[in-house]
């Protein structure tokens, strides 16, 4: 017969000792797999689990074993970086942990002013014996670090599918006007074949994004990486529309506003229309605007003048050059046209700036987020091979 | 404050892209993979966090994360130990056929 025996009360603190430190770092972080049992289930589970190691030894006043262990995972993560750093699980894994540990080290610092969500069971669970700020700033610091490091990898996964994907591959059938022949369709369909599409595009954020939601990653980050990610897909077809004549037309025009509001559908459907993303689309969407708007009296000037508030002056008039009518019913834009324009704009004081700087990295921050997790409730996976450390 | 809510959304999204997260639980056991076992952590993880934090809701978040282990296990090494078996078998089957080839001449 089994008799039930009384849970034990637990304080939500792990011990081990000293000398399984390396063990501990090891398989919690150097050898832990970004997907998991148990850190799918949990997200954030390595985070909660090296705090609660921090609690421990903070309990016993050891100020040696906290400061070794905090050098050991720092130095740990910054290992896993090093080695699996161009893979975004890795990255976005460790970035979500990284800021996890940050919040916990915040929530239980003992600190009023990051108490305010906790529970009364976790004030009570706040570290007693030592201040922890010093190491705040450095795994913040960190968190700017891997945040920048994810940035460059999305960077790379993103870059060649953009001026496919944007720009020449063609969503709205027929509209090249000229082209449009059965037999030239046809083989231009077997070229696209390998080539990417918006949908590569759009699948390509869905995975990300699925990616940072599973690692539990804070909402307010995922908001900034997603701004991220549209500023370089704008930034990039922007920038290969003002240096090509043949995406110069209105049909590109059309073609690339019919792109945006894919993308701009897409941020609504991930409840992403607060996140900035969109307005970093502003520069490319008044550029796709200016295609296609009448460019031959002084009204339609003005009009223009008033409109592209986000380009500068050298972006509408490199696009005004470089505009290449697609029918016999339009003109080109005459040169005096464009000096009107140029004329109007004199006053305007801005940048001689012609392309973007598509590798320009928003400021990243991490606005404190607490978790109502109860940290006594935490029991160790199997899966995690933490056999060695016991429940406090 | 984490909110769990908000993340409801992308959950028909999920059925998007070869079935995503939700898709594994709709799949025969004998085809499941272990990463469809980590959609199905992932799914469920996301709906207990949506109970709160009640300590029996943990009690069982961790009973849970242990089947999900022993799951685990088995799509992994329970194939594995199949396909040995099925290597094994069509050798001796081989070996069989092999022999009944050359049965008679053996005899006479």
């Amino acid at each position: 017969v089994n008799i039930p025996r009384k849970e034990k009360d637990f304080q939500g603190m792990l011990e081990y000792k000293k000398e399984d430190e390396q063990k501990l770092v090891k398989n919690l972080i150097l050898e832990l797999k970004p997907r998991g049992v148990a850190v799918n289930l949990i997200p954030g589970l390595p985070a909660y689990i090296l705090f609660m190691c921090v609690r421990h030894a903070d309990y016993l006043n050891d100020d040696q074993k906290v400061r070794s262990l905090l050098t050991s995972t720092i130095n740990s993560i910054k290992k896993v970086l090093k080695k699996r750093g161009d893979d975004f699980e890795t990255v976005s894994f460790w970035l979500s942990n990284t800021c996890r540990f940050l919040h916990c080290l915040k929530q239980y610092s003992g600190e009023e002013g990051f108490m305010k969500h906790n529970t009364s069971r976790q004030n009570e669970h706040c570290l007693t014996n030592f201040d922890l700020a010093e190491y705040r700033q450095v795994l913040s610091d960190l968190a700017i670090q891997i945040y920048q490091q994810l940035v460059r990898v999305l960077e790379s996964i993103l870059q060649p599918m953009i001026v496919s994907g944007m720009l020449e591959h063609e969503t709205i059938q027929g509209m090249s006007g000229v082209k449009a022949t059965g037999l030239r369709k046809r083989t231009s369909s077997i070229a696209d074949e390998g080539a990417y599409t918006l949908d590569s595009i759009l699948q390509q954020l869905n995975s990300f994004h699925s990616v940072m939601c599973q690692h539990g990653m804070d909402p307010e980050l995922i908001k900034q990486v997603v701004k991220q990610m549209f500023y370089i897909v704008g930034a990039v077809t922007l920038n290969n529309l003002l240096l090509r004549k043949d995406m110069c037309s209105w049909s590109k025009g059309m073609q690339i506003r019919y792109n945006v509001s894919q993308l701009e559908e897409w941020l609504r459907d991930k409840n992403l229309m607060n996140s900035g993303a969109k307005e970093t689309l502003e520069p490319l969407i008044q550029a796709a605007q200016l295609l296609q708007v009448k460019k031959k009296t002084d009204e339609d000037a003005e009009a223009i003048c008033s409109m592209c508030n986000s380009l500068t002056t050298a972006q509408i008039v490199k696009v005004l050059f470089l505009y290449t009518p697609v029918n016999e019913f339009e003109e080109r834009v005459s040169v005096s046209f464009i000096r009107t324009i140029q004329v109007r704009l004199r006053d305007r004081k801005d940048s001689p700036q012609l392309l973007m700087d598509a590798k320009h990295t928003f400021p990243v921050t991490f606005p404190f987020n607490p978790s109502s997790l109860a940290l006594e409730t935490i029991q160790i996976p199997a899966s995690l091979g933490l056999g060695f450390i016991s429940r406090v | 404050m984490e909110e769990p809510p908000v993340r409801e959304e992308e959950e028909e999204e999920g059925d998007g892209n070869d079935l995503g997260p939700e898709g594994a639980l709709g799949k025969s056991p004998s085809q499941l993979t272990t990463e469809d076992v980590y959609d199905i952590s992932y799914v469920m993880g996301r709906e207990l966090m949506a109970l709160g934090s009640d300590p029996r809701v943990t009690q069982l978040q961790f009973k849970i994360v242990r089947v999900l282990e022993m799951l685990e296990t088995l799509v992994s090494e329970g194939s594995l130990e199949a396909e040995e078996l099925r290597l094994e078998r069509d050798s001796l089957r081989k070996e069989v056929q092999a022999l009944r080839n050359r049965g008679p001449v053996a005899t006479s």
